[in-house]
């Protein structure tokens, strides 16, 4: 009986662990480019990098609720900026991340006050997560940037692990 | 036995009288209105011995002292005749349609349209319609920030629509058609025959005897050239409507009143989406 109570009372512990570990960290690999500086304690992304000049990247993770295919979700997100924020979509083209998975990068533009700017979108679509990486900056600088960036998220890889596909469901 | 001078007074005061009634019948709106006679010389007018005193609108016997010497010279029964040049107030021009044979063939048709363009380079957006509206020929009515409302001829008017949706990513289009041949129709002859009118009590003025019909006169003669004035400002508008179509591009998001969306997907963070958010690093 006593053994019976301590494997419950430890695999209670390792339990409440690992559900802690599986919710608590991001699922992908940090992407910070180079010249840019990774933002701690952030709450709304779960990554999120800036360089002095105002250039933002951020990586958003979305619990993948309910399924959706890469289309779906990309159709969402043009039609939440496009449509009701009025930014420009400039272009969209297919993204990969390191291991090959397919996503899609929606390029828009927008003007914050008298300032151009530019604001990019790219999804990727694991089982799990819908993962959002976004870009934005003032034109001109973003423009200057355009290489590290791509190299950023091209080098983007979702992590799929055993623990995270075990309790990716939570 | 009556003398003919008596009879002649007699017939004239019951004629006055007549004339009055019916005047009042006229200016209450029950009157006849007056036609001018195929018989009656041109430029004249028929005075209060004309068997048909029921046609008059208004008595206006002319008083003696504006009467022209001719016709005081000619005593009562004569007919003066008004040179073009006693009009006080000479006729202007009409305003006409866009082209008079072309609007008993095709309709008259105003054009409006509105762009909603993606905010982005706003300004370099607003220059280019700026211009595309001057190089065709139009003219800039209005330009803000974020939105421009310009006026293109009419015939042109597609091709700069065309045009405009190319300097940025079009969001929504509204174009508009309004047929307002009818209105138009409807506004000139109201106005031909106001013109009419108003040259007929011009005539009747010349004529009045005393100064409270001489008042009474100008009065009629007042209210009809308002309605004329705010007449011709009406089809000068619609004419200039028909011409120039109208075109307001903006650059700014739709409000989401306007949006028309018939589904709202649940899922919150598509708003939280956006450079405010993303930039804000507070």
């Amino acid at each position: 009986m006593a053994n019976a109570a301590t494997f419950f009372r430890f695999g209670g512990v390792v339990g409440t662990t690992l559900i802690a570990l599986a919710s608590c960290t991001r699922h992908f690999e940090p992407i910070t480019p180079a010249g840019f500086v990774e933002l701690n304690n952030q709450k709304e992304y779960a990554y999120r990098a800036t360089n002095p000049d105002g250039v933002v990247i951020a990586v958003r993770e979305i619990k993948h609720d309910p399924k959706g295919a890469l289309a779906f979700w990309e159709r969402a997100v043009e039609n939440e900026l496009r449509e009701g924020r009025g930014y420009a979509l400039l272009g969209k083209e297919a993204a990969r991340t390191r291991s090959g998975l397919v996503g899609t990068t929606l390029r828009f533009g927008h003007d914050e006050g008298r300032n151009t700017h530019l604001y990019s979108i790219t999804v990727f679509v694991t089982g799990d997560h819908v993962f959002l990486i976004e870009v934005g900056g003032p034109k001109n600088v973003v423009e200057g940037k355009a290489g590290a960036i791509r190299a950023a998220i091209a080098s983007f890889e979702p992590e799929e692990g055993i623990i995270h596909s075990l309790f990716g469901w939570l | 036995m009556v003398r003919s001078t008596d009879w002649f007074a007699s017939f004239r005061w019951r004629a006055l009288l007549l004339l009055i009634t019916f005047g009042t019948c006229e200016a209450c709106g029950l009157g006849v209105g007056y036609r001018p006679s195929a018989s009656t010389p041109s430029g004249g007018h028929q005075f209060d011995d004309d068997p048909r005193p029921m046609s008059m609108p208004m008595p206006l016997p002319m008083p003696r002292s504006q009467l022209a010497a001719p016709a005081l010279a000619a005593g009562p029964v004569a007919r003066p005749t008004l040179a073009p040049s006693d009009n006080p107030s000479p006729e202007p021009k009409t305003p006409e349609p866009p082209s008079n044979t072309e609007s008993k063939r095709k309709p008259l048709l105003i054009y409006e349209a509105t762009l909603d363009l993606a905010v982005f380079e706003a300004k370099k957006g607003l220059d280019a319609v700026e211009k595309l509206a001057l190089e065709v020929g139009g003219y800039l009515v209005n330009r803000t920030d974020s939105s421009i409302l310009v006026r293109v001829p009419a015939a042109r008017f597609e091709e700069t629509l065309k045009k405009s949706s190319a300097f940025g990513d079009e969001l929504h289009r509204n174009v508009k058609v309004r047929d307002v041949t009818l209105e138009f129709t409807d506004l000139s002859v109201r106005l031909d025959n106001l013109l009419q009118m108003r040259k007929r009590v011009t005539e009747l003025l010349a004529q009045t005897k005393n100064v409270d019909e001489a008042l009474r006169v100008e009065q009629e003669l007042t209210r009809i050239t308002s309605e004329i004035e705010s007449l011709k400002g009406k089809l000068a508008l619609l004419g200039e409507l028909i011409q120039y179509s109208t075109l307001e591009v903006r650059f700014q998001p739709r409000p989401v009143e306007r949006l028309n969306r018939t589904v709202q997907l649940p899922f919150p963070w598509l708003r939280n989406l956006g450079l405010t958010n993303l930039l804000r690093l507070e």
